[in-house]
Protein backbone atom coordinates (compact mmCIF):
# COMPACT_ATOMS: atom_id res chain seq x y z
CA UNK A 1 0.00 0.00 0.00
CA UNK A 2 1.31 3.81 -0.36
CA UNK A 3 2.11 6.14 1.67
CA UNK A 4 -0.45 8.66 2.50
CA UNK A 5 0.35 11.23 5.29
CA UNK A 6 -1.24 14.23 3.82
CA UNK A 7 -2.61 16.97 5.97
CA UNK A 8 -6.78 16.26 6.62
CA UNK A 9 -7.58 20.11 5.55
CA UNK A 10 -9.65 19.08 2.37
CA UNK A 11 -13.43 19.32 2.31
CA UNK A 12 -15.13 16.59 2.34
CA UNK A 13 -15.69 15.26 -1.32
CA UNK A 14 -19.40 16.06 -2.55
CA UNK A 15 -20.96 12.92 -3.47
CA UNK A 16 -23.44 12.36 -6.05
CA UNK A 17 -22.81 15.43 -8.29
CA UNK A 18 -20.38 13.89 -10.90
CA UNK A 19 -16.59 13.65 -10.58
CA UNK A 20 -15.21 14.96 -7.30
CA UNK A 21 -11.78 17.22 -8.22
CA UNK A 22 -8.97 17.65 -6.27
CA UNK A 23 -5.62 19.60 -7.34
CA UNK A 24 -2.72 18.50 -5.91
CA UNK A 25 -0.47 20.15 -3.28
CA UNK A 26 2.09 21.72 -5.83
CA UNK A 27 -0.75 22.00 -8.40
CA UNK A 28 0.74 20.13 -10.59
CA UNK A 29 -2.47 17.82 -11.67
CA UNK A 30 -5.73 17.29 -10.80
CA UNK A 31 -7.44 14.63 -9.59
CA UNK A 32 -10.41 13.51 -11.03
CA UNK A 33 -12.73 10.38 -9.75
CA UNK A 34 -16.10 8.58 -9.60
CA UNK A 35 -16.78 5.96 -6.97
CA UNK A 36 -19.09 2.89 -7.27
CA UNK A 37 -21.39 3.35 -4.81
CA UNK A 38 -22.06 6.62 -4.81
CA UNK A 39 -21.70 8.38 -2.32
CA UNK A 40 -19.44 5.47 -0.56
CA UNK A 41 -20.76 2.73 1.79
CA UNK A 42 -18.72 0.49 4.24
CA UNK A 43 -17.38 -2.48 1.89
CA UNK A 44 -15.91 -2.98 -1.56
CA UNK A 45 -15.84 0.19 -3.36
CA UNK A 46 -14.76 1.17 -7.30
CA UNK A 47 -13.31 4.28 -8.28
CA UNK A 48 -12.51 5.38 -11.87
CA UNK A 49 -9.60 8.10 -11.74
CA UNK A 50 -8.49 10.60 -14.09
CA UNK A 51 -5.53 12.30 -13.94
CA UNK A 52 -4.41 14.40 -17.19
CA UNK A 53 -0.49 14.37 -17.94
CA UNK A 54 0.35 11.71 -14.87
CA UNK A 55 2.16 8.46 -15.86
CA UNK A 56 2.05 6.65 -12.00
CA UNK A 57 -0.44 6.62 -9.81
CA UNK A 58 -0.51 4.89 -6.19
CA UNK A 59 -3.49 4.94 -3.57
CA UNK A 60 -3.95 5.12 -0.15
CA UNK A 61 -6.83 5.83 2.29
CA UNK A 62 -6.20 6.66 5.91
CA UNK A 63 -9.10 6.37 9.27
CA UNK A 64 -7.38 8.68 11.49
CA UNK A 65 -10.13 8.68 13.87
CA UNK A 66 -9.52 5.23 14.64
CA UNK A 67 -5.57 5.26 13.34
CA UNK A 68 -6.08 2.93 10.86
CA UNK A 69 -5.84 2.24 7.18
CA UNK A 70 -7.42 -0.25 4.46
CA UNK A 71 -7.24 -4.16 6.02
CA UNK A 72 -5.92 -5.16 2.40
CA UNK A 73 -3.95 -3.22 -0.44
CA UNK A 74 -6.13 -1.35 -3.13
CA UNK A 75 -5.73 -3.02 -6.38
CA UNK A 76 -4.99 -0.52 -9.27
CA UNK A 77 -5.11 -1.01 -12.66
CA UNK A 78 -4.56 1.24 -15.48
CA UNK A 79 -2.04 3.97 -16.85
CA UNK A 80 -1.46 7.27 -18.17
CA UNK A 81 -3.99 9.28 -17.06
CA UNK A 82 -6.43 6.76 -16.44
CA UNK A 83 -6.74 4.39 -13.68
CA UNK A 84 -9.26 1.93 -11.73
CA UNK A 85 -9.08 1.39 -8.08
CA UNK A 86 -10.48 -1.40 -6.16
CA UNK A 87 -10.59 -1.20 -2.28
CA UNK A 88 -12.78 -2.46 0.70
CA UNK A 89 -13.52 0.07 3.40
CA UNK A 90 -13.57 -1.66 6.42
CA UNK A 91 -15.78 0.90 7.89
CA UNK A 92 -18.18 3.59 8.21
CA UNK A 93 -16.50 7.08 8.97
CA UNK A 94 -14.13 10.05 6.91
CA UNK A 95 -11.76 8.46 5.59
CA UNK A 96 -8.71 10.50 4.07
CA UNK A 97 -7.70 9.73 0.27
CA UNK A 98 -4.12 10.13 -0.79
CA UNK A 99 -3.55 9.94 -4.53
CA UNK A 100 0.96 10.00 -5.09
CA UNK A 101 1.54 10.53 -8.76
CA UNK A 102 4.51 10.83 -11.05
CA UNK A 103 4.58 12.36 -15.03
CA UNK A 104 6.52 14.45 -17.00
CA UNK A 105 5.23 17.60 -14.80
CA UNK A 106 7.06 15.67 -12.04
CA UNK A 107 5.79 14.19 -9.11
CA UNK A 108 3.46 15.22 -6.29
CA UNK A 109 0.33 14.67 -4.39
CA UNK A 110 -3.29 15.23 -3.33
CA UNK A 111 -5.35 14.08 -0.49
CA UNK A 112 -8.75 14.48 0.71
CA UNK A 113 -11.44 13.44 2.78
CA UNK A 114 -14.38 11.42 1.53
CA UNK A 115 -17.59 10.26 3.96
CA UNK A 116 -17.83 6.50 3.93
CA UNK A 117 -21.66 6.11 4.92
CA UNK B 1 -19.46 -7.48 52.88
CA UNK B 2 -19.68 -4.06 50.85
CA UNK B 3 -20.87 -4.21 47.66
CA UNK B 4 -18.30 -2.63 45.15
CA UNK B 5 -20.08 -0.11 42.48
CA UNK B 6 -19.41 -1.54 39.08
CA UNK B 7 -17.73 0.30 36.81
CA UNK B 8 -17.50 1.38 33.03
CA UNK B 9 -14.24 0.86 30.97
CA UNK B 10 -14.09 1.80 26.99
CA UNK B 11 -11.90 -0.97 25.67
CA UNK B 12 -10.49 0.91 22.18
CA UNK B 13 -11.61 3.94 19.50
CA UNK B 14 -11.83 1.36 17.58
CA UNK B 15 -13.31 -1.90 19.53
CA UNK B 16 -15.53 0.56 20.87
CA UNK B 17 -17.56 0.15 24.07
CA UNK B 18 -16.45 -2.72 25.91
CA UNK B 19 -18.60 -2.70 29.34
CA UNK B 20 -16.47 -4.37 31.42
CA UNK B 21 -16.36 -4.35 35.51
CA UNK B 22 -12.65 -3.70 36.63
CA UNK B 23 -12.18 -6.90 39.36
CA UNK B 24 -11.65 -4.60 42.34
CA UNK B 25 -11.36 -5.85 45.94
CA UNK B 26 -13.23 -4.43 48.91
CA UNK B 27 -11.06 -3.46 51.92
CA UNK B 28 -12.19 -6.59 53.53
CA UNK B 29 -11.07 -9.06 50.60
CA UNK B 30 -7.71 -10.45 50.40
CA UNK B 31 -7.48 -12.03 46.75
CA UNK B 32 -10.22 -12.30 43.98
CA UNK B 33 -10.48 -13.69 40.52
CA UNK B 34 -13.23 -12.55 38.24
CA UNK B 35 -14.88 -13.66 34.91
CA UNK B 36 -16.78 -11.12 32.98
CA UNK B 37 -18.64 -11.71 29.46
CA UNK B 38 -20.21 -8.69 27.30
CA UNK B 39 -22.11 -8.24 24.10
CA UNK B 40 -22.15 -5.10 22.43
CA UNK B 41 -23.87 -3.73 19.34
CA UNK B 42 -23.19 -0.43 16.69
CA UNK B 43 -26.32 1.22 16.55
CA UNK B 44 -25.52 4.38 14.55
CA UNK B 45 -22.45 6.25 14.72
CA UNK B 46 -21.60 9.86 14.72
CA UNK B 47 -19.75 11.62 12.32
CA UNK B 48 -16.76 14.26 12.53
CA UNK B 49 -18.96 16.88 13.03
CA UNK B 50 -20.76 15.68 16.16
CA UNK B 51 -24.07 14.47 14.35
CA UNK B 52 -25.93 11.05 14.86
CA UNK B 53 -26.02 9.38 11.63
CA UNK B 54 -26.67 5.68 9.69
CA UNK B 55 -23.54 3.37 9.18
CA UNK B 56 -23.81 1.20 6.35
CA UNK B 57 -21.95 -1.66 8.46
CA UNK B 58 -23.16 -3.86 11.38
CA UNK B 59 -21.09 -5.10 13.92
CA UNK B 60 -21.40 -7.61 17.12
CA UNK B 61 -18.80 -8.08 19.34
CA UNK B 62 -18.49 -10.59 22.16
CA UNK B 63 -16.03 -9.82 24.75
CA UNK B 64 -14.98 -12.72 27.71
CA UNK B 65 -12.70 -11.29 30.29
CA UNK B 66 -10.54 -13.23 32.94
CA UNK B 67 -9.06 -10.77 35.96
CA UNK B 68 -7.39 -10.98 39.07
CA UNK B 69 -6.68 -8.79 41.82
CA UNK B 70 -4.66 -9.43 45.56
CA UNK B 71 -4.24 -7.61 47.75
CA UNK B 72 -0.76 -6.53 49.35
CA UNK B 73 -2.06 -4.23 52.26
CA UNK B 74 -5.02 -2.45 53.65
CA UNK B 75 -4.07 0.37 51.00
CA UNK B 76 -2.31 -1.19 48.11
CA UNK B 77 -4.06 -3.84 45.96
CA UNK B 78 -3.16 -4.54 42.30
CA UNK B 79 -5.46 -6.30 38.88
CA UNK B 80 -4.54 -7.96 36.36
CA UNK B 81 -7.12 -8.83 32.98
CA UNK B 82 -7.00 -10.69 29.80
CA UNK B 83 -9.44 -9.78 27.64
CA UNK B 84 -10.60 -12.35 24.76
CA UNK B 85 -12.54 -10.57 21.93
CA UNK B 86 -14.63 -11.95 18.87
CA UNK B 87 -16.16 -9.49 16.53
CA UNK B 88 -19.18 -10.35 13.80
CA UNK B 89 -18.70 -7.34 10.87
CA UNK B 90 -20.78 -6.77 7.69
CA UNK B 91 -20.92 -4.34 4.93
CA UNK B 92 -22.79 -4.73 1.69
CA UNK B 93 -22.59 -8.46 0.80
CA UNK B 94 -19.12 -8.94 2.91
CA UNK B 95 -19.22 -10.35 6.20
CA UNK B 96 -16.39 -12.02 8.53
CA UNK B 97 -15.43 -12.69 12.11
CA UNK B 98 -12.63 -13.57 13.78
CA UNK B 99 -11.21 -13.14 17.42
CA UNK B 100 -8.65 -13.41 20.00
CA UNK B 101 -6.14 -12.21 22.45
CA UNK B 102 -6.98 -8.67 23.43
CA UNK B 103 -4.91 -5.92 25.43
CA UNK B 104 -3.78 -7.36 28.89
CA UNK B 105 -4.44 -4.03 31.75
CA UNK B 106 -2.47 -4.41 35.03
CA UNK B 107 -2.96 -1.91 37.58
CA UNK B 108 -2.14 -0.83 41.12
CA UNK B 109 -5.10 0.98 43.29
CA UNK B 110 -4.07 2.84 46.22
CA UNK B 111 -6.42 3.84 48.91
CA UNK B 112 -4.80 6.28 50.90
CA UNK B 113 -6.95 6.01 54.27
CA UNK B 114 -8.69 3.15 55.84
CA UNK B 115 -10.05 5.40 58.31
CA UNK B 116 -12.14 7.60 56.11
CA UNK B 117 -13.75 3.80 54.64
CA UNK B 118 -16.90 4.54 56.25
CA UNK B 119 -17.61 7.94 54.98
CA UNK B 120 -15.49 8.24 52.17
CA UNK B 121 -13.42 5.91 49.73
CA UNK B 122 -10.98 8.07 47.73
CA UNK B 123 -8.32 6.09 45.75
CA UNK B 124 -5.47 6.81 42.93
CA UNK B 125 -4.73 3.85 40.28
CA UNK B 126 -1.74 3.83 38.09
CA UNK B 127 -1.43 1.33 35.23
CA UNK B 128 -0.59 0.11 31.64
CA UNK B 129 -2.31 -1.18 28.87
CA UNK B 130 -0.13 -3.60 26.61
CA UNK B 131 -0.73 -3.91 23.17
CA UNK B 132 -1.26 -7.80 23.12
CA UNK B 133 -4.47 -7.45 20.96
CA UNK B 134 -4.36 -6.93 17.64
CA UNK B 135 -3.86 -3.77 16.75
CA UNK B 136 -5.56 -1.74 13.56
CA UNK B 137 -1.53 -2.04 11.52
CA UNK B 138 -1.42 -5.44 11.84
CA UNK B 139 -5.49 -6.26 10.85
CA UNK B 140 -5.47 -8.30 7.57
CA UNK B 141 -9.29 -9.03 7.50
CA UNK B 142 -10.93 -7.04 5.19
CA UNK B 143 -13.65 -5.74 7.22
CA UNK B 144 -11.14 -5.32 10.04
CA UNK B 145 -12.97 -7.61 12.49
CA UNK B 146 -10.20 -9.09 13.69
CA UNK B 147 -8.74 -5.88 15.46
CA UNK B 148 -9.11 -6.68 19.48
CA UNK B 149 -6.80 -3.83 20.59
CA UNK B 150 -5.38 -0.41 20.29
CA UNK B 151 -1.93 -1.58 18.68
CA UNK B 152 -0.08 1.16 21.52
CA UNK B 153 1.19 0.94 24.70
CA UNK B 154 -0.87 3.31 27.42
CA UNK B 155 -0.56 4.13 30.61
CA UNK B 156 -3.83 5.10 32.81
CA UNK B 157 -3.91 7.48 35.61
CA UNK B 158 -7.25 7.76 37.79
CA UNK B 159 -8.51 9.46 40.83
CA UNK B 160 -11.83 8.87 42.16
CA UNK B 161 -13.53 8.64 45.17
CA UNK B 162 -16.37 6.49 46.23
CA UNK B 163 -19.53 6.16 49.11
CA UNK B 164 -19.83 2.27 49.84
CA UNK B 165 -21.94 2.25 52.97
CA UNK B 166 -25.49 3.53 53.23
CA UNK B 167 -28.51 3.53 51.32
CA UNK B 168 -27.13 5.66 48.36
CA UNK B 169 -23.50 4.71 47.49
CA UNK B 170 -22.47 6.48 44.82
CA UNK B 171 -18.85 6.69 43.03
CA UNK B 172 -17.17 9.58 41.07
CA UNK B 173 -13.95 8.91 38.90
CA UNK B 174 -11.42 10.49 36.36
CA UNK B 175 -8.90 8.71 34.01
CA UNK B 176 -6.14 9.87 31.90
CA UNK B 177 -5.22 7.14 29.45
CA UNK B 178 -2.54 7.57 26.70
CA UNK B 179 1.03 7.72 25.28
CA UNK B 180 2.81 10.45 23.46
CA UNK B 181 1.42 10.65 20.46
CA UNK B 182 -0.73 7.72 21.00
CA UNK B 183 -4.16 7.87 19.41
CA UNK B 184 -6.03 6.44 21.77
CA UNK B 185 -5.09 9.13 24.04
CA UNK B 186 -7.76 10.20 26.22
CA UNK B 187 -9.36 11.41 29.31
CA UNK B 188 -12.47 9.91 30.66
CA UNK B 189 -14.78 10.92 33.44
CA UNK B 190 -17.49 8.79 34.76
CA UNK B 191 -20.27 9.10 37.85
CA UNK B 192 -22.85 6.93 39.41
CA UNK B 193 -25.70 6.41 41.92
CA UNK B 194 -26.96 3.64 43.20
CA UNK B 195 -29.85 2.51 45.82
CA UNK B 196 -29.31 -0.46 48.14
CA UNK B 197 -32.58 -2.66 47.43
CA UNK B 198 -31.18 -5.05 50.30
CA UNK B 199 -28.64 -5.49 52.35
CA UNK B 200 -26.53 -7.60 49.51
CA UNK B 201 -28.34 -6.04 46.26
CA UNK B 202 -27.62 -2.98 44.72
CA UNK B 203 -28.76 -1.34 41.68
CA UNK B 204 -26.65 1.55 40.13
CA UNK B 205 -26.66 3.90 37.48
CA UNK B 206 -23.77 5.39 35.96
CA UNK B 207 -22.68 7.62 32.87
CA UNK B 208 -19.25 8.21 31.50
CA UNK B 209 -17.70 10.75 29.11
CA UNK B 210 -14.24 10.26 27.04
CA UNK B 211 -12.50 12.88 25.05
CA UNK B 212 -10.06 12.00 22.85
CA UNK B 213 -6.61 13.43 22.95
CA UNK B 214 -4.95 13.18 19.49
CA UNK B 215 -8.16 12.61 17.48
CA UNK B 216 -11.24 14.71 18.26
CA UNK B 217 -13.14 11.49 19.16
CA UNK B 218 -16.07 11.79 22.12
CA UNK B 219 -18.33 9.46 23.61
CA UNK B 220 -21.08 9.42 26.10
CA UNK B 221 -22.44 6.74 27.52
CA UNK B 222 -25.50 6.10 30.21
CA UNK B 223 -25.19 2.60 31.88
CA UNK B 224 -27.73 0.56 34.58
CA UNK B 225 -25.73 -2.20 36.45
CA UNK B 226 -26.79 -4.41 39.41
CA UNK B 227 -24.68 -6.10 41.69
CA UNK B 228 -25.63 -8.95 43.59
CA UNK B 229 -23.39 -10.49 47.23
CA UNK B 230 -24.14 -14.15 46.35
CA UNK B 231 -22.51 -14.78 49.63
CA UNK B 232 -19.12 -13.71 51.59
CA UNK B 233 -16.82 -15.41 48.74
CA UNK B 234 -19.12 -14.65 45.71
CA UNK B 235 -20.09 -11.20 43.90
CA UNK B 236 -21.82 -11.27 40.72
CA UNK B 237 -23.18 -8.18 38.47
CA UNK B 238 -24.84 -7.77 35.11
CA UNK B 239 -25.20 -4.07 33.46
CA UNK B 240 -26.40 -2.64 30.48
CA UNK B 241 -24.66 0.77 28.31
CA UNK B 242 -25.85 2.58 25.62
CA UNK B 243 -23.91 5.38 23.78
CA UNK B 244 -26.34 8.16 24.06
CA UNK B 245 -27.44 8.66 20.30
CA UNK B 246 -27.46 12.71 20.92
CA UNK B 247 -25.47 14.96 18.47
CA UNK B 248 -22.79 16.68 19.99
CA UNK B 249 -22.66 13.50 22.55
CA UNK B 250 -20.03 12.19 20.36
CA UNK B 251 -17.81 12.21 17.85
CA UNK B 252 -16.36 10.00 15.17
CA UNK B 253 -17.33 6.92 17.35
CA UNK B 254 -20.07 4.20 16.48
CA UNK B 255 -22.63 4.62 19.01
CA UNK B 256 -23.25 1.29 20.44
CA UNK B 257 -25.41 -0.62 23.21
CA UNK B 258 -23.77 -3.48 25.37
CA UNK B 259 -24.92 -5.85 28.41
CA UNK B 260 -22.11 -7.54 30.27
CA UNK B 261 -22.56 -9.67 33.39
CA UNK B 262 -19.64 -11.17 35.54
CA UNK B 263 -18.92 -12.80 38.59
CA UNK B 264 -16.30 -12.35 41.38
CA UNK B 265 -15.11 -14.98 43.86
CA UNK B 266 -13.25 -13.66 46.40
CA UNK B 267 -11.46 -14.59 49.81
Amino acid sequence: MMLLLLACTTPVADSGSGPTTWTSDAGLYTVAFTTDPDPLLSGPAHFDVTVEGATTLSFSALMAAMGHGLSEDPVIDGADGAWTIDCIFPMSGTWTLGFTLDGEAGADSASGDVEVQ
Amino acid sequence: MMLLLAGHAWASACCGTSSDTPAVLARCDEVGVALMVGGSQHLARWDDNGAVVATSDSQIQLTGTLAGAARFSPWLQASISIPFIGTWRSAGELETSAGGLGDLRAAARLQPSEAWAHMIDPYVEIGVITPSGTGPSQSDDPLAADITGTGELLGVAAVGVSRTPGLWPWHIDARAIGAPGATNSRVEAGAGIGRRLTEHWLLTANGSFAQGIVEPTRRTALGLSTVIDGGPRIRTWAGATLDLPVSQLGRSLPVEGGVSAGVMFVR
